[in-house]
């Protein structure tokens, strides 16, 4: 979790692209550029290349299901740690003009020693506060409809008017679905 | 003579998705020439009971969701009540800010390593902790 002042330089910067650029003025600041068009064409290319592959697989659940798509992730990361290691990719202040003299004193957002107390009371507080048992019901019906492939919206919506937490919506999933390990092999 | 093969177990710890990191260095190990079994996301309890199962000598745990000290400390915790504690080499890896490392490395992990930890820094900083430790069986 980023620090305030994490927060506050990650703002102003936008602010200042926003109202010191005068990019806001133009809808398509680069539109006529050679060399954005060209590159856009390229990515596009790219982009229906993959989307084509994954189609003839039997669409993006099928990828996952095959592992296809956490593969591709993880040897893109590899590679992508490899080139930053040999300099290709060139990223200053970490392989390209490091300096000794700077200062790396981060600070780090901590959260409070309490934070998970807190909670739990407040857990608490909502657990005797409402209507256990219409909540058991509304988890209930989630539930069967989960089972019975209907759209979850308006059933998770009803549960969560009732007040039923995040967990108990995941549990409920979770006792339908089941949990999903992703396919990684090394 | 060669050298029994390096089995390392890799985990994400809890419940933190950023898998990159933990991949890229099970790619790392794997081309180094060791065994390396992934075991994805995994609570303390879960990564004591595969370390039974697979009795590797390097647990390597990821964490990039700042639950490096809590989590961290429970799988030390749960080695040392399993004695398993001197039998393996402990390595975690991730966001880590500089004052948590030594605390890491207080609570007992042999091997902490940030971002910018390059390959050989892992590579020889796995094999040097098990020499060190006596669990480089030749």
């Amino acid at each position: 979790v980023p620090t305030e002042a994490a927060h506050l330089i990650s703002l102003r910067i936008q602010q200042i692209i926003q109202e010191e650029t005068g990019i806001t003025e133009v809808v398509d600041p680069l539109a006529g550029s050679f060399y954005v068009e060209w590159l856009t064409n390229r990515a596009e290319e790219e982009i229906l290349k993959e989307i084509d592959l994954i189609w003839r697989m039997g669409g993006l659940t099928k990828a996952i299901e095959m592992g296809w798509l956490h593969r591709k992730i993880a040897e893109f990361s590899y590679t992508d740690y490899k080139q930053i290691q040999e300099k290709i990719i060139k990223i200053v202040g970490v392989n390209y003009y490091e300096s000794e003299k700077e200062d790396h004193q981060i600070d780090v957002f901590r959260y409070p020693e309490n934070a998970e107390e807190r909670q739990r009371i407040k857990l608490e507080k909502i657990r005797s506060e409402r209507d256990n048992e219409l909540v058991a019901d509304k988890i209930e019906k989630i539930k069967e409809a989960a089972k019975d492939g209907k759209n979850l919206f308006p059933y998770v919506v009803e549960a969560v008017r009732e007040r039923a937490t995040e967990g108990e919506l995941f549990e409920a999933f979770k006792q339908v679905y089941g949990l999903w390990t992703p396919l990684v092999r090394i | 003579m060669s050298l029994k093969r390096i089995k390392v177990l890799i985990a994400k710890l809890g419940l933190d998705t950023h898998w990159r990191g933990a991949i890229t260095v099970a790619h790392i190990l794997k081309n180094a020439g060791m065994d390396v079994l992934y075991l994805g996301n995994s609570m303390p309890e879960d990564i004591i009971e595969a370390v039974i199962d697979e009795d590797p000598q390097v647990v390597g745990l990821s964490s990039l969701g700042g639950a490096h000290l809590s989590l961290g400390e429970k799988v030390l915790e749960l080695a040392k009540t399993h004695n398993l504690h001197n039998t393996k080499v402990y390595v975690i890896g991730g966001v880590i800010p500089p004052d948590d490392e030594q605390k890491l490395l207080k609570i007992g992990y042999d091997l902490v390593f940030g971002a910018n930890a390059t390959e050989q820094e892992i590579i020889n900083g796995i094999k040097n902790k098990l020499s060190e430790k006596g669990l480089l069986t030749i």
